[in-house]
């Protein structure tokens, strides 16, 4: 008999792991906790735990490769490729050298310059090959993609009253003002909640590059 | 430092009227502390104003498919019977009695084919619907429907009429072709009120198969068609 499994995995949700009680702000646990724990299932060669992977990051690594490899029945392939490799390789993620997140995204990029190489031949010129890595779907370009999806990734750990001020201002580009009026939320809150999911990312940018 | 946050975001923002931002920008000159915290978030700025659009929406990953040797455990008891659905074996009929059995699928599947009224309207997602009927191991006044949705890669199946599943019981919906050839799409039960709804992956292309086909399953270990179908559909 030949068998394969499929699991259809909603959305990942935006993370509510921050609790508001008072002020300043509690964190209950972080999501690097939550990181943690599902890292160590997947060593543990869980299963569940590459769902909880796909769950949290499917999303971001296929829209990477969708953008990166260019049509969908490639992404497609390359995203199982990437999860397999997910699995099989669970016992080298380190997570003292970088998060879940991070690790995912790299393997993402690889594979997705794995495919490149192989759809486009091996230029003969030199010259030619060292250009070759500067047009569009070039390493260079790969890794800037995969830095604007790993800054995606950062932004679903932002707690969802920073995510969506975010949101509302850099993809609907309203003014705080607007975003105010829009949520019917006093100016004030809407500026705190600004700064404070732009340090946050800024924080866990730092944290990351560190790390 | 409330003001001062606030001022720095809205100076980054560009929402300074011209002489707010003049006189922020003297302060700066002055503030060290508040200039490098200014120059620590510029750049985070930059980058998020030039998010592209499918950044923000991504689009939906596949299903994603298990490793072979990724597999969860089965279940210990009836309650979690229900996540079988997730599981998408391939099945190939055992030598002997696959070939009674598509044989009597195929055959049931023939008349089934003649009997089963007309779909393809749209559902409320508007994705189409495809009626399922009751075939003839299937209680009277059974029905349902399949609702496809993401090109065909995802269905929601809606079931009414069916009997209780009970403890050692389950209802598997399957894609079924004339050749007899069949794959299990996942597994549900059913309740006392004779409903279910569930929804699940479609992990090829329906229309390659005939029909839509929901079997009544012991739940004996056997991952084969029962040869128990209660409701079948044609698949467009």
């Amino acid at each position: 008999m030949t068998a394969t499994t499929t699991i259809a995995l909603p959305a990942p949700p935006l993370s509510r792991r921050f609790v508001k009680m008072g002020t300043p702000m509690a964190v209950e646990a972080t999501p690097s906790d939550e990181e943690g724990r599902i890292a160590a299932r997947l060593r543990e060669r869980d299963p569940v735990a590459l769902r909880d992977v796909y769950d949290r990051f499917g999303r971001i690594t296929f829209g990477f490769l969708l953008k990166t490899v260019g049509d969908r029945g490639s992404a497609e392939d390359v995203q199982q490729q990437v999860f397999l490799e997910v699995w099989r390789r669970a016992d080298r993620f380190d997570p003292e050298r970088g998060s879940l997140l991070t690790w995912v995204m790299t393997i993402a990029r690889s594979r997705a310059i794995d495919h490149l190489r192989r759809r486009v031949p091996e230029p003969v010129d030199p010259e030619k090959a060292a250009s070759a890595a500067e047009t569009p779907g070039g390493p260079s370009e790969v890794d800037e993609m995969a830095e604007r999806w790993r800054l995606r990734g950062l932004l679903d750990r932002l707690p969802d009253a920073e995510s969506v001020m975010l949101r509302l201002r850099f993809y609907d580009e309203l003014t705080q003002s607007e975003i105010a009026a829009r949520e019917g939320i006093p100016l004030g809150t809407v500026k705190t909640r600004m700064f404070n999911g732009l340090r946050r990312l800024r924080e866990m940018i730092d944290e990351e590059e560190l790390t | 430092m409330t003001e001062a946050n606030d001022q720095i975001t809205s100076y980054l923002l560009g929402e300074l009227a011209a002489e707010d931002a003049a006189l922020f920008e003297r302060r700066l000159e002055g503030d060290a502390e508040l200039r490098a915290e200014v120059e620590r978030l510029r750049p985070l700025v930059a980058r998020l104003e030039q998010l592209p659009a499918e950044v923000w929406e991504p689009a939906e990953p596949p299903p994603l498919t298990m490793p072979p040797d990724a597999v969860e455990p089965a279940p210990e008891d009836g309650s979690e019977r229900r996540r079988r659905w997730l599981r998408l074996p391939i099945l190939t009929l055992r030598p002997l009695p696959a070939a009674g059995l598509a044989t009597l699928l195929l055959a049931i599947g023939v008349v089934a084919g003649l009997l089963i009224e007309g779909s393809g309207s749209a559902g409320p997602g508007g994705g189409p619907e495809l009626v399922l009927s009751q075939i003839d191991d299937g209680p009277d006044g059974a029905r349902g429907d399949v609702e496809l949705a993401g090109n065909d890669s995802q269905a929601t199946l809606v079931v009414d009429g069916l009997d209780p599943t009970g403890p050692d019981r389950f209802y598997e919906l399957w894609l079924l072709d004339e050749d007899g050839k069949m794959i299990a799409l996942g597994s549900f039960a059913v309740g006392d009120d004779g409903r279910a709804e569930v929804e699940l992956p479609i992990p090829l292309d329906p229309s390659r198969y005939t029909y839509f086909d929901v079997s009544l399953q012991e739940d004996n270990g056997d991952p084969t068609h029962s040869g128990i179908s209660v409701l079948r559909g044609n698949t467009s």
